[in-house]
């Protein structure tokens, strides 16, 4: 009967604390549609071009041509072909309108030629080919705004390596056809597209059949969807440390029953608002970030081994919001406190970096988090399809954590009152 | 009914004690008034009174009871009314007793029944649907004080319980108390309204820097020290010249 008592003024006094809703509603909402949305863009932006290159080609041959189709062909560029000076090319990358320009020098085909026809004689002549002592580089210039990203720029150098290596190769299959020419006197026919032998294959390595295709949906959906379950640490703490300075905390430590009823009922009200927001961030997936273009959720075909991690998540959440909440004593303690620590523990959760890309003692020290637990076990059925197996592991650690939070805010909130 | 043995707290970091080994009884009935000016230890032994926190040296008996090694019986039998208004300000009148009425097991019949009655008596039944929020601060007193009697304790422990609201409203809560302690409920209260003490306590003890300076009962303590009344026997007994 305590208990229940205890659960409907909790459910009461969050009903009623409309600025407390819209934090623990609304904003997590907001958040997983903005962050897919920016970080879908960067991904576009680097897979789908649209680059803006001023391209320069003062060769006017094979090679010039060559790689302004190959570029072209990419579709990663937005290519404004134009004859301008170097310097007012650098001048139009300084001011920001390319994000960067490719020089093709005066007869950098000619020199390609010059360079490959010895080696091919020599292979003919059976003359020992070496490299001459003045041998010129063929040098291609790439001017790049400082701002651009370093990622963007390595797009832009690795295409043009893989197609001047393609045309450096047509060139000498040339003059090797012409030397064959010179020898026996047949013109040899000459294929113009080169021949593309390997071929890869992307395939995602699944232990099972699945339907699930990882993608930022897939990947952002339960990361933020953990971040946000870890935010109910504020309004949970800012709940406890409220009912300390109105005194009706002390009012409730002289009246029978344990701080475990009050921590219970606190437990079982925010576990219904995190799993409200554990759906309603399913629902922005499936229903909201389709419609604004970006791929649907796919939750997998285990929907209570979801829902288990939905809980244990929850659990994992509200545990860390009573401790904060019994360690500290005034509403800022326990806004900075609970903010900085819950944006820490996602950081080392592999919520906003990939914990496999983090250094390799960053990767040791990511197993204290809750949210790196939490989050192997979504990626678990999210991105494997997995199911109670899978998750088992995760949803044990979650709940532990749990139990030592609580236990350890019993604790603390003794020491407090009966050590003063 | 309520014995106090050589009750002494010093808090932790702080060399002098709050409360300076205090010993009084107070008998099944009384109005028993602990009285002395902000920081004299008023609270602090209430506090340790309704088991809060355990004193450093001696002990509290309720009903025999030690509140150092029965709290959980002693907690059934006693009902707290805080100096602080010590209620949910966004849940209503109502909604906040029946809260604290189920947590002290009230069955929902009887505990609708005797919101009711409380409310009646305190003249606040119209107002049971407000938010506290919304209340005044006499109304926040009287629904403050009605939390703590829901379950009709035998000893009824209030600490300063009419502390800033009109006079209108305050003598309706001592007329109030002085009911509730007809019907058996022992009360002891901490007050720095001298005025009010004399007319309501039946026996008092006056509090200074932790210490007991004195006790008994109000009119023999006047006339023990050629006091007009409470207030001067307080300014002579604590050698201040106001209370804050």
């Amino acid at each position: 009967m305590k208990f229940r008592a205890s659960f409907i003024k909790e459910l009461l006094v969050l009903l009623r604390d409309i600025p407390g809703l819209i934090v623990l509603f609304i904003m997590p909402i907001a958040m997983i549609i903005v962050i897919s949305l920016v970080q879908d863009t960067t991904i576009q932006s680097l897979k789908g071009s649209k680059i803006d290159i001023l391209y320069i080609d003062n060769d006017e041959d094979i090679l010039g041509t060559s790689l302004l189709t190959g570029l072209q062909k990419s579709e990663l560029f937005n290519i404004d072909k134009n004859k301008l000076s170097e310097k007012d090319a650098k001048h139009k990358v300084a001011k920001g309108e390319y994000r960067i320009a490719v020089i093709i020098p005066e007869g950098t085909t000619d020199l390609i030629r010059k360079q490959i026809k010895p080696y091919i004689t020599s292979i003919f002549t059976g003359e020992n080919y070496k490299q001459k002592k003045d041998f010129t580089k063929t040098q291609i210039k790439i001017l790049s705004d400082p701002t651009t990203k370093s990622t963007f720029r390595h797009t832009i150098i690795s295409s043009l390596e893989t197609y001047t290596a393609k045309i450096e190769t047509q060139i000498l299959l040339k003059i090797l056809a012409e030397n064959l020419e010179q020898m026996t006197g047949v013109k040899p026919e000459m294929n113009e597209e080169p021949i593309e032998a390997v071929e890869f294959i992307e395939e995602f390595a699944f232990e099972k059949e699945t339907k699930i295709t990882p993608n930022s949906t897939q990947h952002n959906v339960p990361a933020w969807t953990m971040f946000a379950m870890f935010f109910i640490v504020i309004p949970l703490a800012g709940n406890m440390i409220q009912e300390r300075n109105d005194g009706s905390f002390f009012r409730l430590m002289t009246m029978p029953g344990s701080y475990l009823t009050v921590l219970t009922s606190k437990t079982a009200v925010y576990l219904l608002v995190t799993f409200t927001q554990f759906i309603l961030m399913l629902l922005v997936g499936i229903l909201i970030l389709p419609a604004v273009g970006l791929p649907v959720l796919k939750i997998g075909s285990h929907p209570f081994a979801l829902a288990f991690m939905g809980i244990a998540s929850g659990l994992a959440a509200i545990g860390f919001g009573l401790l904060v909440g019994t360690i500290t004593n005034t509403h800022e303690q326990s806004g900075v406190f609970g903010s900085v620590s819950v944006i820490i523990l996602a950081a080392l959760g592999g919520v906003w970096y990939p914990i496999y890309a983090m250094p390799h003692i960053m990767q040791k020290i990511s197993i204290i988090s809750p949210l790196n637990w939490g989050l192997s076990g979504f990626y678990e059925i999210f991105l494997k399809d997995g199911g109670f197996a899978q998750i088992i592991g995760s949803v044990t650690v979650l709940i532990i954590f749990f139990v030592m939070t609580v236990f350890l805010s019993v604790l603390i909130e003794k020491i407090k009152r009966f050590n003063k | 009914m309520i014995k106090i043995e050589n009750l002494t707290k010093i808090y932790k970091g702080n060399s002098e004690p709050a409360v300076n080994n205090i010993s009084l009884s107070v008998s099944k009935g009384e109005i028993f008034g602990l009285l002395g000016t902000n920081g004299a230890g008023k609270t602090t032994t209430f506090s340790m009174l309704c088991g809060l926190f355990p004193p450093t040296t001696g002990n509290v008996f309720i009903n025999n009871l030690s509140v150092r090694s029965h709290i959980s019986e002693i907690k059934k039998n006693i009902g707290v009314v805080p100096q602080n208004i010590a209620l949910y300000p966004t849940l209503t009148g109502k909604e906040n007793l029946m809260f604290f009425g189920k947590m002290y097991g009230l069955r929902k019949n009887t505990l609708k029944e005797r919101i009711n009655h409380s409310m009646i008596a305190f003249g606040i039944e119209k107002h049971a649907d407000k938010k506290i929020k919304n209340y005044s601060g006499g109304m926040k007193r009287r629904i403050n004080l009605i939390a703590g009697i829901l379950h009709e304790p035998d000893v009824l422990l209030l600490d300063e319980p009419a502390v800033g609201i009109d006079a209108h409203s305050r003598l309706d809560i001592m007329d109030q108390l002085k009911k509730i302690n007809k019907m058996g409920t022992t009360i002891i209260y901490t007050s720095h309204y001298l005025e009010e003490a004399e007319n309501l306590c039946t026996d008092i003890a006056i509090i200074d820097e932790g210490k007991i300076i004195s006790k008994g009962k109000p009119d023999k303590l006047i006339q023990e020290n050629n006091c007009d009344n409470l207030e001067s026997l307080f300014f002579k007994l604590t050698d201040k010249k106001h209370i804050d």
